[in-house]
């Protein structure tokens, strides 16, 4: 993991250009479709089009380190799963570990319930890159504040701020750490695991500070004194309602598709599936897709933008 | 001005001033604070905002949002300020603290000097009648330390703004000061508006709470003390008329540094930094063609802006970071590919942070954690004992180290990296928020392991520590080695990286550092003035008749 992988970066293009709430919206409507389907290739229709929509912002290094660590987590998830799931009946390989305890069974059921749940992941991991590349957190905690909504809100977003100060918390606590002797990186999963525990023990700590005096900072400039002001409400443009009604088309085909069944999937006992509603998905994916095609209509003319 | 001991409780005055205390923190507050004779208590919380702004120590931990100018309309937002207003206030107070080029740029980007500055201009802009200052340029070089001064001292005295500042550094501000306020264990010892009075008053109860000049007229007992330097010279210059007394002074010891360098020249450096250049990950250059070393004794400080790269350099001496070319020997043997781990047996490292090394229940723990994965010593409890005792920490040994004072947790850092008794230490600003005592235990502690043979390596924007204290400068600007020398002849050529005591000399005496130094050559000068009066006064006699 790096700071940049956290933090907002300024762009200039379409993405970045939109209004904080559209962006928003466009990343909440992926996590709440990714979180009701359950058929892969629906669930690789959203990857498709949140992948294009990162990549037409600009943040492909970016992602690329998300995927690597995403990669990592579904590794666990199927060995878990693997481990732990016994409701697969189609076995290709099977362990007697112990006499007199259950056999260690890998099924393909199993194996392929964990690379769907993987595929999840990754589109919910890669709508929460997006979040954090294109949306600048200024812009989003004022629209927020302007709302006049919440401390929950309002605690989501500063912990997203923080995220990078965690990463820098940490790496230099490993560093100190080393520099005492210890090296966190030396000796079997075990030990690594033990030698971290001073490391989280100093993180823990200096992140609980760092908050105080955060919170602290805040109350002294007057925040939740009354009712705010804003100096300059972000402004919205055709484009915004051009990708919020793409939203809304994307939202209801999605909805549609998942009372008609169509994304369901049956890993258990039996692979059982079947692949229908292919209209609908065209249509959900095309509409997902609108800010890249926009974003690349952007960047072949240069005049599109002013007009939208 | 608030001055005081560390823990004396001028941060907790502050606050309860700006109704931090007990509003946001908690406890229990007696007594009444009065705003424009109405008590703090009565007060609506945005009303006190709207009369009192505070800044705290650490700028990079208040700030916030994203871009600059948004970080200034944050509090104007908050405070309900209609957008015409917000807009118009963003635009002045960048205009008077020179943050207007830098408006749309990311916070994370600026220089420490910067983040000051833009903290600053957020609590300016809602235009409060008190600003409260709470060790504002603890963390800056010297010339952005300065700017900032400046700005306050022009709002001050352009708008009427009252300020109350608490400093450590006081040599930085005392002369700005209208009133000095003196802390001792949480109450007012002093409070003064006449300079001289509080002088006389420091000398005989608390001579820390004095700056350098000050002190160095009032140890001769003068019976009016210059606060700042310009009325330090003034008295110079009334006593010394016709210059330059360099010649009849004996205690400046260049000559000594430079015979013990000639002596040492055959001797194998501990570290030895050759043609390092350093750049990190998608950054710049950070570190071009650096070279220097560190032999048995020395103490060197690097000095320079903040962002020069003088922490790159330490953490590319201990192996945390690795140069790019040029190479880094430690005892003779290139440090390339040693782990950091190993390297920590001979180079001790303390960062900015002390807080950073305190994990344990105990103090006396956090220096056996050292011991047992630093050295092979057998006897690790006998040997931790010696340590404690070494730097004054007995009495604390069962404490939970997160529960002492700043400059206790910094010596007990101190101890934990310095158990294993390592050959070189690099410091990265140990002196930042030690008040005066504190700064002399460690000092003494430094020159200690230096008469020891433990090469010191340190980085410091504190020139009065640095003047009494070091051996050599080496100035960095811009990742590359600008001069490097004793601390004689860098520290007395340089305008702005230079103790007070050398700036009052200046024009009368050169090679002036120290205090001690210059209250040898002050009573030199009063020495021959008492001398050549009643030589004048005979002269003058034999000419009447």
């Amino acid at each position: 993991m790096n700071e940049t992988m956290l933090s907002y970066q300024v762009k200039d293009n379409l993405i970045h250009s939109l209004h904080p709430l559209t962006t928003l919206s466009y990343v909440l409507v992926i996590t709440i479709l990714s979180l009701i389907f359950y058929h892969p290739i629906y669930l690789a229709a959203l990857l498709l089009a949140v992948g294009l929509a990162i990549v037409s912002a600009g943040h492909c290094k970016e992602w690329s380190t998300y995927l690597k660590f995403t990669v990592s987590l579904i590794i666990i998830i199927a060995v878990l799963n693997m481990l732990f799931s016994r409701e697969g009946e189609t076995i290709f390989f099977s362990l007697q570990l112990l006499p007199g305890m259950a056999p260690l069974n890998l099924s393909l059921e199993s194996l392929t319930f964990a690379a769907g749940m993987g595929l999840r992941l990754l589109v919910i991991i890669t709508a929460f890159c997006l979040y954090s590349q294109a949306i600048d957190p200024d812009r989003i905690l004022r629209a927020v504040a302007g709302l006049g909504k919440g401390k929950t809100v309002l605690a989501i977003i500063l912990a997203t701020r923080l995220f990078p100060q965690f990463l820098r918390d940490y790496k230099r606590i490993m560093e100190i750490s080393q520099c005492r002797g210890v090296d966190p990186y030396h000796g079997n999963l075990w030990q690594r695991t033990g030698r971290l525990k001073p490391v989280i023990s100093v993180l823990f700590s200096s992140s609980l500070e760092h908050a105080l005096e955060l919170a602290e900072s805040m109350y002294a400039r007057g925040y939740g004194s009354g009712a705010r002001s804003q100096r300059q409400a972000d402004l919205w443009h055709p484009r915004d309602f051009l990708i919020l009604l793409a939203l809304i088309i994307a939202f209801f085909c999605g909805i549609l598709a998942y009372g008609q069944g169509w994304t369901a999937f049956n890993y258990y006992p039996r692979l059982s599936w079947e692949f229908s509603g292919s209209c609908i998905l065209t249509l959900m994916t095309l509409s997902l897709a609108i800010p890249s095609v926009l974003n690349w209509g952007c960047k072949r003319s240069s005049s599109f933008l002013s007009k939208i | 001005m608030l001055s005081g001991a560390s823990g004396s409780g001028k941060t907790t005055l502050l606050r309860a001033i700006a109704g931090l205390v007990p509003d946001f923190h908690g406890g229990h507050l007696a007594g009444a604070i009065y705003l424009d004779q109405i008590p703090l208590t009565k007060i609506p919380h945005r009303q006190r905002l709207l009369k009192t702004g505070i800044v705290f120590q650490e700028a990079e931990r208040q700030l916030l949002m994203n871009t600059v100018e948004a970080e200034i309309a944050f509090a104007l937002e908050n405070l309900g300020f209609p957008p015409i207003l917000i807009k118009r206030r963003i635009m002045e107070v960048a205009a008077a603290l020179d943050l207007t080029d830098c408006l749309q740029q990311a916070t994370a980007t600026l220089s420490g000097g910067q983040k000051q500055k833009v903290v600053l201009a957020s609590i300016l802009a809602w235009e409060p009648e008190i600003l409260l200052l709470d060790e504002p340029t603890s963390q800056l070089d010297p010339v952005a330390a300065e700017q900032i001064l400046n700005s306050i001292r022009r709002l001050n005295e352009d708008s009427g703004l009252t300020v109350i500042l608490a400093e450590q550094r006081l040599e930085r501000c005392f002369h700005l000061a209208d009133r000095v306020l003196v802390m001792k264990n949480g109450a007012i010892a002093c409070d003064e508006q006449s300079f001289d009075k509080l002088s006389h008053w420091a000398m005989k109860n608390e001579p820390s709470c004095l700056p350098p000049v000050a002190r160095l007229f009032a140890g001769c007992a003068f019976s009016k003390i210059p606060a700042s330097i310009k009325e330090g010279r003034c008295v110079l210059r009334s006593l010394a008329p016709q210059g330059d007394f360099s010649s009849s002074f004996s205690a400046a010891s260049p000559g000594l540094g430079n015979k013990l360098d000639a002596e040492r020249s055959f001797e194998q450096p501990l570290v030895e930094v050759e043609k390092i250049w350093f750049r990190y990950p998608e950054g710049k250059e950070v570190l071009k063609e650096i070279s220097f070393n560190l032999k048995t004794g020395d103490f060197a400080v690097l000095m320079g802006p903040n962002g020069a790269g003088k922490s790159t350099i330490l953490k590319n001496i201990n192996g945390l970071l690795r140069p790019g070319r040029g190479k880094i020997k430690i005892r003779g043997r290139d440090s390339k590919g040693v782990p950091v781990a190993e390297l920590a047996n001979s180079i001790a490292y303390l960062s900015q942070n002390p807080d950073d090394y305190l994990f344990l229940p105990t103090v006396r723990e956090e220096v056996k954690f050292s011991l047992q994965h630093l050295t092979m010593k057998d006897d690790i409890d006998s040997h931790s004992d010696q340590v404690l005792q070494r730097f004054g920490l007995c009495s604390l040994a069962q404490l939970n180290p997160r529960d002492l004072s700043s400059g206790e947790r910094q010596r007990v850092a101190l101890a934990a990296v310095l158990a294993s008794e390592p050959r070189v230490l690099l410091l990265d600003e140990p002196t930042r928020g030690l008040d005066y005592r504190h700064k002399g235990e460690l000092g003494r502690i430094l020159l200690e392991m230096q008469a020891e043979g433990t090469a010191i390596l340190m980085v410091s924007h504190d020139v009065e520590f640095v003047a009494e204290y070091a051996a050599k400068v080496i100035f960095i600007a811009d990742g590359s080695l600008l001069c490097s020398g004793s601390k004689y002849d860098m520290l007395s050529s340089s305008t702005f990286y230079s103790p007070q005591v050398t700036k009052v000399f200046r024009g009368i005496a050169q090679g002036i550092v120290t205090l001690e130094q210059a209250q040898e050559l002050l009573q030199r000068i009063l020495y021959h003035r008492q001398e050549a009066i009643p030589r004048l006064a005979g002269n003058a006699g034999t000419g009447e008749k």
